[in-house]
């Protein structure tokens, strides 16, 4: 097809249209939405009954703001992404991966501190732990793909993994608070490995964020 | 891209944000020829300029939405531009590396013009009978009957993607009956 063609196409099929919020906002309404998500989590599972009492203990609390702050950055970074040009400068990417860094640091630190290993067949509960955070994953994983499929990610690799660590991040607090282990193996097999396979997951499906349509229309011409 | 494009742009998308088909039609041709002179300076005069225009059209259409009238069109355009002139480098490489090049198939002759034209169209034509019949179907109807990748993707039901890979496998094919015959 010709370029003269292409562009009498697409001015001819032009639709109005209604541009997107900024990616603060947007975040902020996926925040609410996994926050509620994350809740719903903790209430079917059930707080940990000394909960209140552990937030105030500084390893427990730095892990619980840890995988906060790290969703809370992925998912700004995931939808600053999806907007052509709004990523001025790389920063904000790099302090997602930092702070995902510090986070699995502190995960293996504590392991490595206990001496006794990861408990891959001595603790029965951890797949428990896995399982839960993947199932409280999947619903503000897929909406948060939908959100940055709405836009135009131009990067799909890093949009994917980031959209995937801020679901699973969440996921994995709500996780934290409902689990009564304090074991540090079992923190590390149950919650955080999942998150590092989720964010795998997220650039291997990272082709979903690609427009059906727009994929189609490109190849044809 | 100057300031007074720039403004002009931004002018142009807000319109066709609007549904404005006319003032989506002069920001489409003033950014292809901005996107053409972009790419020559970068890449050179390769054949594929076109295929990085079309694509960073066809991103601009799909990411309208995400175009935001109180930012400057400038930075959003040359993300999307750079973008897809990477990934058609990136493609352009790939199809280097494992395809034919179509324009290196003996153009079959429609209206043979001396006996060596008539055996050549008779080689390919034999060469062609030779193919699978899914094959043999869709180089028919891309080479001799010129018909679109679209067109044919719709008719066999088939992706557009799939159709390509027919194709060009199709191509390879031929080259090789046509290379055993010829020697």
């Amino acid at each position: 097809m010709k370029t003269e063609d292409l562009i009498a196409d697409l001015a001819a099929h032009v639709t109005p249209v209604r541009p997107l919020p900024s990616p603060g906002v947007r975040a902020l309404g996926w925040l609410a939405l996994a926050g509620v998500c994350a809740a719903a989590g903790v209430a079917v599972f059930g707080a940990r009954p000394d909960v209140m009492a552990r937030l105030t203990e500084r390893d427990y609390l730095w892990t619980a703001v840890l995988a906060l702050t790290t969703s809370v950055l992925a998912v700004v970074a995931t939808l600053v992404l999806s907007v052509p040009g709004a990523e001025r400068t790389p920063l904000l990417r790099r302090a997602t991966v930092v702070l995902l860094a510090i986070w699995a640091l502190t995960m293996t630190w504590a392991v490595i501190e206990t001496g006794r290993g990861l408990p891959i067949t001595t603790d029965p509960h951890w797949p428990a732990c896995f399982a839960r955070v993947v199932v409280l994953t999947i619903v503000p994983m897929i909406v948060l793909f939908v959100m940055a499929r709405r836009a135009a990610p131009l990067r799909l690799g890093w949009t994917g993994a980031f959209a995937a660590v801020a679901a699973a991040s969440i996921a994995a607090l709500a996780v934290q608070i409902a689990c009564p282990l304090d074991d540090a193996g079992h923190a590390f097999l149950g919650h955080f490995v999942p998150v590092a396979i989720i964010a795998a997951l997220g650039v291997v499906v990272r082709r979903v964020l690609v427009r059906r349509d727009v994929a189609d229309r490109a190849a044809a011409t | 891209m100057t300031a007074q494009q720039e403004q002009e742009a931004t002018a142009l998308m807000i319109r066709a944000q609007q549904g404005d088909g006319q003032a989506y039609s002069a920001l489409l041709t003033m950014v292809s020829a901005i996107a053409r002179q972009y790419a020559r300076n970068r890449l050179g005069e390769v054949a594929w300029l076109d295929d990085v225009m079309q694509e960073t059209l066809l991103t601009i259409h799909s990411a309208r939405r995400t175009f935001d009238p109180r930012r400057p069109f400038a930075p959003w355009f040359y993300a999307i531009l750079s973008s897809r002139m990477i990934d058609v480098l990136r493609k352009q490489k790939r199809v280097g590396l494992r395809e034919y090049a179509t324009d290196t198939l003996p153009e079959p002759a429609a209206q043979p013009h001396d006996a060596s034209d008539t055996l050549d169209a008779r080689r390919i034509h034999a060469a062609l009978d030779a193919l699978p019949e899914r094959q043999r179907e869709i180089v028919r109807a891309l080479k001799l009957e010129d018909q679109s990748v679209k067109d044919v993707s719709e008719r066999l039901g088939m992706s557009p993607s799939a159709v390509k890979v027919a194709a060009h496998r199709g191509y390879k094919a031929l080259r090789r009956l046509l290379g055993e015959r010829r020697s």
